[in-house]
């Protein structure tokens, strides 16, 4: 999300929609200008996206998608998949479950010809198309997925990295909705474990995997641990924010 | 101010689309490079409906141009008015749709709509109190028909309150371009009949006949398409320049259509005469022009006024028009025209004090009359015959459009028909 206010959005996505014109103008004239155009109108949808907009986002950027296959020689398949990311991320923030899988699978397709060594995108969308299928009430489906994910993204950044917990405490959910206590318990101790030693001063992160956990304990009948980890959680209250990446981590979806 | 964004698609969407931004850069005194014409006086307090100023010397057309195929649109950008347009608002791909609706509507729609709509709610954002779309496009062939209903669709959807006109070419009963027509322009109407506000039908065959007749040679397309320039530009007028009676598209609307689905329309233009040497204005009689306005063989769609009544008419007069002769004449030509029962028969008028370029006054006749209801027995009939024999339906089944919904546009038609004889 943008931490512009309403009046800065609407003034950036003002500009943003005259680069585009501009830009279309110019691909119009000569087509070698048409990666320009893309990332011009990957940056509107962006702020359409963040300005609620979601129908005018989710359209620019199947246009962007189109002109990418357009000039796919140019741009490389790398290109395909991360505006069909981005596009599916889209979706899945406005909780269109289907067009998000669609477009991640899309991205998946791309990254699948383009590089024997999947990228942390790949990683994204494991968890991302994961946490589709819990809410969508495919358990099963949705653990084949987190486990790709959590494979991926230990090969990537090792076993105590903030993505690994990210997909811990998301699997974890998975499995307290199926009611798989036992494990719902296992991995999101493992992310609180990761968390806490990353932010040993507290962070939102440590929080929620408190809140998560606390949730366990209260339906495992064990009211005291989920009471002491509610309070540890509720301490961190305002300990900061939520780190923003800016790389394929950042479309990364969380419980 | 009330602006209008005019959308053109397909080859003949286009051409009209030429000939009208022709006229109406004459109307408002601009040079065909948008730039203002000095010795023109023109009131251009209105100019902002149809033109968006980008700077003190040039207008840009409130205009988006489609096509799936790029040899009209490239044209008109490699010709005089080569600097009219906004590149920005032109969106031209190389496929085509094969002269088939699925094509336009699903396979090649389905890849550049969004570009589409990206580019009209631009055009949108650059109004400050849109009225409304005017579309022209054919419905018997690929691009104007298929993608055209797709993008009438999702204007619908955009911009739900938003008044949605559209200017629909039909297949003639005697010329066809292609054997499929039927069916395209049977999908076509549906789409139109459940997005559009009012639809101008019109038919080159009934066009070339008034041409011929009137012209006293025979006429080209760029004859026909000038007619439909000068119907489109005289409806919106009173929009665009002072009048003693100004109407508004809603205001149309809300006279020229009694029942939902029945705002289909035919038009009629009148003096319909050569155009006079440069420099030259047409100056006919004003009682001519209301006669001429209202004769039916003037009228723009292949229909017989015997059959059938009128459910409603609007007479829009430009020009040097006094209050009192267009009284005393649409008097009389109220007592003519054979009116629903039900319905009252007063005509809406509309009086702007500004002629066509090239006249010193005309008439604009639009009516809704039942007698409409032949041109789609014609087209079901057509379809019907076709269709028994599944004739052609692996064309659209090819690009995703099945039996079932062949047969439901049918129904649809069929349906407009009967509520057109049943309005009778």
């Amino acid at each position: 999300m943008s931490d512009l206010t309403p009046q800065q959005l609407k003034d950036e996505s003002r500009r943003a929609a005259r680069a585009v014109d501009s830009m279309r103008r110019a691909a119009h004239a000569d087509p070698a200008q048409l990666p320009s155009l893309i990332n011009a109108l990957k940056r509107l949808a962006r702020l359409r996206s963040d300005q609620g907009e979601h129908h005018r986002a989710a359209s620019l950027y199947l246009e962007a998608l189109n002109h990418v296959t357009e000039c796919e020689d140019q741009l490389g398949r790398g290109e395909v998949a991360a505006l069909a990311a981005n596009l599916a991320y889209h979706y899945d923030r406005a909780e269109t479950w289907d067009p998000a899988a669609k477009y991640y699978r899309r991205a998946l397709e791309a990254i699948g010809s383009a590089d024997p060594d999947p990228p942390e995108l790949a990683a994204v969308i494991h968890n991302n198309l994961a946490m589709i299928l819990r809410r969508q009430g495919s358990y099963e489906s949705a653990e084949a997925y987190y486990k790709l994910a959590l494979k991926e993204f230990i090969g990537l950044n090792g076993e105590r990295h903030h993505t690994v917990a990210s997909v811990y405490n998301n699997y974890g959910a998975c499995c307290y909705a199926a009611r798989d206590l036992k494990r719902a318990r296992e991995f999101h101790e493992k992310a609180l474990d990761i968390r806490s030693a990353l932010y040993p001063n507290g962070h939102p992160d440590v929080a929620q995997s408190c809140q998560n956990l606390a949730a366990v304990f209260d339906t495992l009948n064990q009211p005291d641990k989920a009471a002491d980890l509610r309070r540890q959680g509720e301490s961190m209250a305002g300990t900061g924010k939520r780190t923003k990446a800016t790389d394929a981590t950042g479309l990364l979806r969380g419980s | 101010m009330r602006e209008i964004l005019s959308i053109h698609v397909g080859q003949c969407g286009n051409q009209i689309g030429e000939q009208f931004w022709r006229l109406v850069t004459r109307e408002h005194g601009l040079n065909l490079d948008g730039s203002p014409n000095a010795s023109a006086h023109t009131d251009r307090r209105n100019q902002g409906v149809f033109f968006d100023q980008v700077s003190p010397t040039k207008f840009v057309p409130r205009a988006v141009l489609v096509d799936l195929e790029p040899g009209v649109i490239s044209r008109v950008e490699g010709g005089d008015m080569a600097e009219l347009f906004d590149s920005g608002s032109i969106v031209k791909k190389i496929p085509g749709a094969a002269n088939n609706w699925a094509r336009g509507y699903k396979v090649e729609g389905e890849k550049v709509i969004d570009q589409i709509m990206n580019v009209i709610d631009s055009a949108v954002e650059k109004t400050e109190s849109l009225q409304g779309f005017m579309v022209t496009h054919s419905i018997g062939g690929g691009s104007g028909s298929g993608l055209g209903s797709l993008i009438i669709e999702r204007l619908r959807q955009a911009y739900p309150r938003k008044k949605l006109f559209t200017f629909s070419v039909a297949p003639s009963p005697l010329i066809s371009d292609s054997a499929i027509e039927p069916y395209n322009a049977t999908l076509t109407l549906q789409k139109l009949k459940e997005n559009a506000d009012a639809v101008v039908l019109l038919d080159n065959h009934a066009l070339f006949k008034i041409a011929s007749a009137k012209l006293k040679r025979s006429p080209n397309y760029m004859d026909l398409n000038n007619i439909i320039a000068l119907i489109m530009s005289s409806i919106t007028a009173s929009l665009r320049f002072p009048g003693s009676l100004n109407t508004d598209l809603g205001e149309f609307l809300v006279n020229l259509v009694p029942f939902p689905g029945n705002h289909f329309l035919t038009a009629s233009f009148a003096p319909m005469v050569a155009a006079t040497a440069e420099g030259g204005k047409v100056n006919a009689a004003f009682d001519d022009v209301v006669q001429e306005t209202f004769s039916p063989e003037n009228f723009t769609a292949a229909l017989d006024f015997q059959q059938g009544v009128y459910l409603s008419a609007c007479g829009l007069f430009r020009g040097h028009v006094s209050a009192k002769e267009v009284d005393a004449n649409m008097a009389d030509i109220r007592g003519t025209l054979n009116f629903a029962s039900y319905v009252p028969t007063g005509i809406k008028i509309g009086v702007t004090e500004t002629p066509p370029e090239g006249f010193e006054r005309s008439g604009l006749a639009l009516v809704n009359h039942t007698g409409i209801a032949q041109v789609f027995d014609r087209l079901v009939g057509q379809f019907d015959a076709m269709f028994e024999n599944r004739a052609y339906t692996h064309w659209f089944e090819a690009a995703g459009v099945d039996h079932a919904q062949l047969e439901a546009a049918r129904h649809s038609v069929a349906d407009l028909a009967q509520s057109y004889k049943d309005a009778a």
